[in-house]
């Protein structure tokens, strides 16, 4: 596979397909769907090609690929892959695909849809593979506007006011961001290549301040689409929202690419700055986990539960990011992954539970394992796979960040375990009212077939084995992750 | 090694063919599970044969798997099977096929038989798991999904809410002990490096000198883990609750498995409790454990109730026995309370079976006709009560015995803890029998005895009751002592014996005599004249009025209320301590009237560029509706209130959505490009 620029595939093959899409009529519903079932499926194929040749063990970036774009500027289309994106890589090819076979089942406006999915596609993936600051920029950017139009068209009732605050929030996020970004060019090696970047921070030539300043910027993009809490807000309502796969894609890619970013960008070229202001994120982490869980209990929309468990659990990457150890950072990566895993297997449950139900609210939602006794049983298992039940992969990444908390922050992150236990609290609750106890008077109703629809089964089943298998069989996912995580470590001198 | 494998394995390969195959064979099914567990059984009863071989020394098994590397860290995940494992592995096994061969019977007729054994197959296999483990973290995996199990056994009638309400309370209060547990454990693997049982507490006991403080710590977390799981106070009110589970799963989860988790766990780490200095805490949470928990039950009028306040004593007692120093004495009263309390569980559940309540007030004279219950549950109580020779007698003489030790070296505690244990011995017998003169004596209604399915499960149980004080009789070197520490041999102390019997049968004598007062037995009513003479005044009254007045207390609800109230009050604070509305202030005022101010210039700035762009895409009336003030009004949100300038914005210029975005982005862009250049000059 060498010298073959797979990566460029990878970004082409959505970036293709959208093509295609746009050019078949709107009328070939059915086509269309499964032309994007097919070019998904093909972009996890090479995402998975990618993985089984990727040299295990390295800390370095793979199949770089570079070509120059403005070289007056020092600007070039810069790509590669690490043990760190890959993972995350994966988890966005996959989601996408198990998305397209989702939308199988959609009827409203298909051709937009697919061709926003694509979209979504190519930016999402680009950001994690991106190696040049205004690429990187530009990938960034372009997912925000698919996932404007997804919330903004087939959203819920409110959505007008959930897009525009989803669209304003990550907009102004993005733009400071960018801010910090510039600086990172003009006080830096006047290139945008990260690597150089990241290699003139690691060399020490940002000044202390030029390293707060830069940081503060860039923080505040990434806290916003984490989001680290106080910048959650857009988040319980963009969810709400959102139809199904975007609430998927939503949670499962679209958060990770702050957490991402703080890594690769926060952490790898800033790192004084990352230790100083390290306390204080691992702080705002823990508030995360405590305060996302807290509210999430108090829900009674069960998407707004689990939007409200998203920030809990991402909560545990910030702690992780913090941390900065090789635990921590192996924590927050496999937290990530996990997340993606676990909480769009749980927002393609609600969708399937809503469109049976035709309600969300959790008071009037009873009784599934006897109505659709399947739905009841998978959706039992992704609340124990989110309420961190060793075995099951969401406690791996919980359980190794607060191992790599507890060596830097030991009190800060004690207090976590709060989280932990109110995430129990909320997640039996809703799994008790909603998924075992007999319908009530007042409850909704739903007399249809008992069984799933196979699109449904297959979008979420191999969720499920997959949150099974990393739960018991972790090691290839560290193994993948932990050379960079100890590379990043070594960073700060943690 | 693959024999010890297969102890936890069989009934976990159970339970995935219950699930595949369960529907096909309906109640056949359950055989596959029976079947698993005698295969667990022998095995264990190998490996008990072996350690005794290898005279206790040496680990019969330690293989070790890597499972995952962190952060340079190894854990392995193995098995790990040495005098302790072999022993409690053979009990519990023993205890689960006859439970599970009752069950067969208890369970028949229910519509989801096979869902209930695929979750108690797997739920025996988890707790297999937690003896057989050789890493903390493999032992909490099993410990956990235990919880999960526990969680859909004791909610197993999942129509009625008080079984939920008991499910969902054993779960968190369990998971609020785990979290000690988890700290403990991701604490001590990023200090120690390791997580292997046997290599950590060497390591600890290396370096306990230096690390007291840490080690102290890392104890205390461990035994809340403990404490919850084996119903210790004050996390303790699970336990009752929780019997609104089938009797099988009573049976079978506050016997010899799950609240035996918790005890086993501090077993397992025993040198680092003792290294850390940590053992009297826990004689003292224990020993006050044993004396609440037999006061609760000697005025509880549900049967099953009552054998739960007695379990949560007994395991007070084991814990009692741990913090002073009794290994051996402990682990002897886990396998032989196993037993007895199993036997009582069943029996418990074959009158409930017969007589259809749980209220021994509404039972009377069922001895008549059901007499093997009748027999085996008086087995049992005597058992439990401490009367010789059966098995609890010597086990609970060893408790004793382990608590003299400790007066010898702290007499004003060890003699405290001694006196409080004696006291509990006479209680406990008291509140036994108490219930079995009121159940099974005296003339009554006419019953069913159980079916033959129940009935032999029992008295097996009832056999082994009967002989198992054998496994540890003092001066033996065949025993569970010369099992589990070689070369210490237990000396009997025989006027601790005779006390012990003594107050064994003190508490009978005082069950006998009050137990033609009904209003005695019920907890109710003044005591007849010539009892009170006799030792009302001195010993009864009080301790019914303290009976009654801690039970009247609703201590569990006063714990739980203490807990759960101030959480939900911050949850519902936090909740409405949206950011959303901070934001609100500031940005109503400030922003959202400066992007007004800017939305006028951009008008002007940006329409030419505009142009240039170009008319693409779709029609502003779209736009327009995205970004509508009808759309935002609801939200007195100020962010929203910039967009509405902007899309005021946007409604002028008369362009397509995406071209506007591009702008969007090209303007900000823009402005971000001049502050960072303004930055860096």
């Amino acid at each position: 596979m060498k010298g073959t620029p797979v990566l460029t595939m990878l970004l082409l093959v959505p970036l293709a397909a959208s093509v295609v899409v746009l050019l078949l009529p709107a009328s070939q519903a059915k086509i269309i769907k499964w032309f994007t079932v097919a070019a998904t499926a093909l972009a996890l194929g090479v995402s998975v090609a990618i993985a089984t040749a990727f040299p295990v063990g390295s800390a370095g970036m793979q199949l770089l690929e570079s070509v120059p774009w403005v070289p007056a500027v020092g600007m070039a289309y810069k790509v590669g892959v690490d043990g760190l994106s890959l993972p995350l890589v994966l988890l966005t090819t996959l989601l996408c695909f198990l998305s397209a076979l989702y939308t199988l089942r959609l009827e409203k406006q298909v051709k937009v849809f697919c061709f926003l999915l694509l979209l979504l596609q190519i930016g999402m993936i680009g950001v994690f593979l991106a190696l040049d600051a205004v690429l990187f920029y530009v990938f960034w950017e372009l997912v925000l506007v698919p996932m404007f139009f997804m919330i903004g068209i087939w959203g819920g009732e409110n959505r007008r006011y959930a897009s525009v605050k989803f669209f304003i929030y990550t907009l102004i996020g993005s733009v400071v961001m960018l801010l910090g970004l510039l600086l990172l060019y003009f006080w830096g090696p006047r290139t945008f290549d990260m690597q150089a970047i990241i290699a003139w921070g690691q060399a020490g030539k940002f000044t202390l301040e030029q390293q707060y300043w830069i940081f503060g910027a860039l923080f505040l993009g990434f806290a916003v689409k984490v989001p680290i809490f106080p910048f959650h807000t857009w988040l319980p309502d963009a969810h709400v929202e959102a139809p199904t796969v975007g609430s998927v894609l939503l949670a499962g890619v679209l958060l990770k690419m702050g957490g991402y970013g703080l890594l690769r960008v926060s952490l790898g070229a800033l790192p004084q700055a990352f230790i100083d202001f390290s306390p204080y994120l691992a702080a705002l982490g823990v508030i995360g986990i405590v305060y996302g869980a807290a509210v999430a209990l108090t829900q009674k929309d069960l998407k707004k539960m689990v939007a409200y468990s998203s920030v809990s659990h991402m909560g545990f990457v910030v702690l992780g990011i913090a941390a900065a150890n090789a635990a921590g950072v192996d924590g927050a990566a496999m937290q990530m992954f996990t997340h993606g895993i676990i909480t769009g297997m749980l927002f393609f449950l609600v969708g399937m539970i809503y469109e049976r139900y035709h309600t969300k609210e959790i008071a009037k939602l009873r009784g599934v394992i006897t109505a659709v006794p399947a739905l009841g049983v998978i959706f039992t298992f992704a609340c124990f796979a989110s309420l961190g039940l060793p075995g099951l992969a969401g406690f791996v990444g919980e359980f190794t960040s607060l191992m790599g908390g507890l060596q830097t922050f030991p009190v800060t992150t004690a207090f976590a375990v709060i989280g932990i236990v109110l995430t129990a609290a909320y997640f039996l609750r809703t799994m008790q009212s909603v998924v075992f106890a007999p319908p009530e008077e007042d409850s909704a109703r739903y007399d249809g077939p008992k069984t799933m629809a196979w699109t449904e089964l297959a979008a979420v089943l191999p969720l499920a084995v997959i949150a099974l298998t990393i739960g018991v069989f972790p090691a290839p996912f560290f193994n993948l992750v932990d050379p960079v995580a100890q590379a990043l470590a070594k960073i700060v001198g943690r | 090694m693959i024999i010890a494998a297969l102890v936890p394995g069989l009934p976990a390969a159970a339970a995935i063919l219950l699930v595949i195959f369960g529907r096909r064979l309906s109640e056949k099914c359950a055989w596959i599970s029976v079947a698993a567990l005698a295969g667990s059984l022998a095995a264990a009863v190998y490996m008990l044969v072996a350690a005794f071989r290898g005279g206790g020394e040496e680990p019969f098994v330690h293989a070790t798997f890597e499972w995952m590397r962190i952060g340079g860290v190894n854990i392995d995940f193995g098995l790990y099977v040495d005098g302790l494992s072999a022993a409690v592995l053979v009990m519990v096994a023993a205890v689960a096929c006859m439970v599970f061969v009752y069950a067969i019977g208890y369970m028949h007729g229910d519509e989801r038989f096979p869902v209930f054994f695929a979750v108690f197959s797997l739920f025996t296999a988890c707790m297999f798991g937690v003896v057989t483990s050789s890493n903390l973290l493999q032992l909490m995996v099993f410990w956990e999904v235990m919880g999960v199990c526990s969680f859909l056994l004791i909610g197993y009638y999942y129509e009625r809410p008080d079984a939920r309400k008991a499910a969902f309370k054993a779960f968190i209060t369990t998971r609020i002990g785990d979290m000690g547990f988890l700290l403990a454990v991701a604490a001590m693997l990023g200090k120690f490096g390791t997580l292997d049982i046997p290599t950590l507490m060497k390591h600890i006991e290396e370096v306990a000198p230096e690390m007291q403080a840490f080690l102290w710590l890392m104890c205390a977390l461990l035994f809340i883990g403990a404490v919850a799981k084996s119903a210790q106070f004050p996390a303790y009110i699970w336990l009752p609750d929780a019997m609104a589970g089938p009797t099988p799963v009573s049976g079978l989860l506050h016997s010899a498995t799950m609240v035996a988790a918790g005890v086993f766990l501090v077993l397992r780490t025993f040198p680092m409790f003792e290294a850390a200095h940590f053992l009297p805490m826990i004689a003292g949470a224990g020993i006050f454990t044993a004396v609440y928990g037999a006061s609760l039950a000697l005025t509880e009028t549900d049967i099953k109730r009552t054998l739960a306040y007695s379990t949560m004593s007994q395991l007070g007692y084991m814990m009692a026995a741990l913090g002073c120093g009794g290994y051996v004495a402990a682990v002897f009263h886990l396998i032989t309370h196993g037993f007895f309390k199993s036997l009582l569980f069943l029996s418990a559940g074959s009158v409930i079976h017969g007589a259809h309540t749980q209220d021994i007030r509404e039972m009377q004279g069922v001895g008549k006709t059901m007499p093997i219950t009748a027999a085996c549950f008086l087995v049992g109580s005597l058992a439990l009560a401490g009367i010789p020779p059966l098995a609890g007698f010597f086990s609970k003489d060893a408790v004793l015995a382990s608590m003299l030790g400790y007066a010898g070296k702290a007499p004003v505690q060890g003699s405290i803890i001694l006196i409080v244990g004696l006291m509990t011995a006479v209680l406990t017998a008291f509140y036994m029998f108490r219930v079995y003169f009121g159940v099974f004596t005296g003339p009554g209604k006419k019953y069913h005895e159980s079916p033959k399915m129940m009935l032999v499960p029992m008295i097996v149980l009832a056999s082994i009751t009967a002989v198992a004080g054998a496994i540890n009789l003092p001066g033996v070197t065949l025993s569970l002592a010369g099992l589990l520490e070689p070369g210490v041999l237990e000396q009997a102390v025989p006027w601790l014996m005779a006390l012990s019997a003594g107050a064994a049968g003190a508490g009978l004598y005082i069950a006998w005599e009050s137990t033609h007062l009904r209003a005695a037995l019920h907890g109710t009513g003044p005591l007849p004249r010539n009892l009170q003479v006799l030792y009302g005044g001195i010993f009864l009254r009080p301790v019914f009025r303290v009976s009654r007045f801690l039970r009247e207390m609703h201590m569990d609800q006063i714990i739980t209320g203490i807990v759960v109230s101030p959480v939900v009050w911050l949850c519902e604070l936090a909740a409405k301590l949206n950011p959303d509305v901070l934001y609100t202030a500031v940005f109503v005022n400030g922003v959202g009237r400066i992007a007004g101010a800017l939305a006028v210039v951009d008008v002007r700035v940006v329409d030419g560029a505009v142009n240039g762009i170009g008319r693409a895409g779709l029609g502003i009336a779209r736009a327009v509706g995205f970004v509508d003030a009808r759309g935002v009004d609801g939200a007195v949100n100020g962010v929203a209130d910039g967009t509405i300038a902007f899309g005021g914005v946007l409604k002028r210029l008369q362009t397509g959505v995406t071209a506007n975005y591009a702008l969007f982005m090209i303007v900000l862009g823009v402005a971000a490009f001049y502050v960072a250049w303004w930055l860096v000059r």
